[in-house]
């Protein structure tokens, strides 16, 4: 899988940017599919102020998927992602 | 006139347009409109609804304890005793300062003119580099002590998160584009004046930075922002002062971190002209009569509609108008008539 994830906002609004390949196994695939496909943005805090915000890419398989996120819509999967790629790049 | 079951059926975007042209009932129906609308679904997911009574603004302060958690361990409220801990007292005394500033100054009950109470959470996640507002209560990082030390050492940015809050009751601008950098640039307004207050400073002689004493020494600059000269704090400050170089992209909820650089700077031009306690005036008096799509000429046309009543009243620098005008010119901003 190639990720591109850019992270913007928050109080300092200091950019990150994560670009490359990962190797995942079939059910996280899925699982990414899943939230990239369906992001479920109806509990989105509309008062959050300062909050990050994500707007991941992926391509999997070679299919585009995307969807932009802020800390109260961010699905786990793509938070335990983001850990994952920032643990590999540290 | 429009009376508050009239405003109700009359869909948003006239009541905004109605707002627009002074309209402060209007503007009052849409704001809360907005906000019952957002309480509503929190209600019915909670499958509880509950009157709203005004509260007596007592100051909370919860450990996240390293959790990406809020509310996990009560650590010091309203008039406990201090305890022994040393970012709980001071989050206290500083979250304590900033509400008396807008008491004493004109007269808010709380965060919410309603007193709400003013609950904080510390030590949020791990080596977490931000402090939020998520409508109900503020919540700090410890910053990873490499760049960033523990969002809470600053008074800039409790109070900037604070003033949040009174930005969302007061005018509820949301939180993207322009109206958003509005969002953002009240709260460093506030930000700045709380802490040259706190600081006891003259305009003259204050920093004009946001965020100085969250950075480390490693930290590639002295702040977050710079009210004085946007874009120059840091290695990554990417602030425009003029609007010739307002940014069009989508990132950061497209710019409201990044274009509030060009009213600070207009801020602090006017300020260093008529000071900061009649700048303050104007400002938040004019808060009071944004909606939540204003933008930029929104803000300076009703900048200078407050300016000229508060000065007719002497109740602020007979210069006032004459000032803000010299001020928003200097970034690319004229009234439109
Ligand atoms: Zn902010």
């Amino acid at each position: 899988m190639f990720y591109n994830i850019h992270i913007s906002g928050g109080f300092a609004n200091i950019q990150r940017e994560y670009e490359g390949k990962l190797d995942i196994d079939i059910q996280q695939k899925e699982n990414l599919k899943k939230v990239l496909n369906n992001p479920n943005l109806v509990n989105e805090n509309k008062n959050l102020t300062d909050a990050f915000v994500y707007d991941v890419k992926l391509n999997i398989d070679g299919k585009i998927y995307g969807a932009t996120f802020n800390e109260s819509t961010i699905p786990q999967e793509i938070v335990n992602l983001v850990d994952e790629i920032e643990k590999s790049t540290t | 006139m429009c009376i508050k079951a009239q405003c109700s059926i009359i869909p948003p975007h006239i009541l905004e347009e109605l707002a627009k042209r002074g309209n402060t009932s209007c503007k009052k129906t849409l704001n809360d409109a907005q906000r019952i609308l957002l309480k509503r679904n929190t209600v019915l997911n909670n499958l509880l609804i509950q009157e709203e009574k005004a509260g007596k603004g007592e100051r909370y302060i919860y450990d996240s304890l390293n959790l990406y958690k809020q509310r996990v361990e009560l650590i010091r409220k309203e008039n406990d005793d201090e305890v022994d801990d040393v970012i709980a007292n001071e989050v206290y005394d500083m979250s304590g300062y900033v509400k008396d500033y807008f008491k004493n100054t004109f007269n808010l009950n709380s965060i919410d003119d309603n007193g709400m109470d003013v609950i904080s959470n510390i030590r949020y996640g791990k080596n977490y580099n931000n402090a939020f507002w998520d409508g109900d209560e503020m919540t700090y990082g410890e910053g990873d002590g490499i760049q960033f030390k523990d969002f809470t050492k600053a008074i800039d940015v409790v109070a900037h998160e604070l003033m949040h809050a009174v930005t969302q009751f007061l005018a509820n601008l949301e939180y993207k584009s322009q109206p958003g950098a509005l969002n953002e640039h009240f709260s460093d307004v506030f930000g700045t004046v709380v802490k040259q207050k706190y600081l006891k400073q003259d305009v003259t002689c204050a920093d004009w930075l946001i965020g100085d004493l969250i950075v480390t020494d490693k930290f590639p600059g002295k702040a977050i922002r710079s009210m004085k000269a946007p874009g120059t704090s840091n290695d990554f400050d990417n602030q425009p002062d003029h609007m010739d170089n307002l940014y069009t992209g989508t990132d950061d909820n497209e710019g409201v971190h990044i274009n509030s650089g060009i009213p600070n700077k207009a801020f602090y031009l006017s300020a260093l002209e008529i000071g900061i306690d009649d700048s303050a005036l104007i400002w938040f008096e004019t808060l009071k009569v944004l909606w939540r799509t204003a933008n930029f000429n929104d803000l300076l046309d009703n900048l200078l509609k407050v300016s000229k009543k508060l000065s007719d009243d002497k109740k602020v620098n007979i210069k006032s108008v004459e000032v803000i005008t010299k001020s928003f010119s200097e970034v690319g901003l004229a009234q439109i008539v």
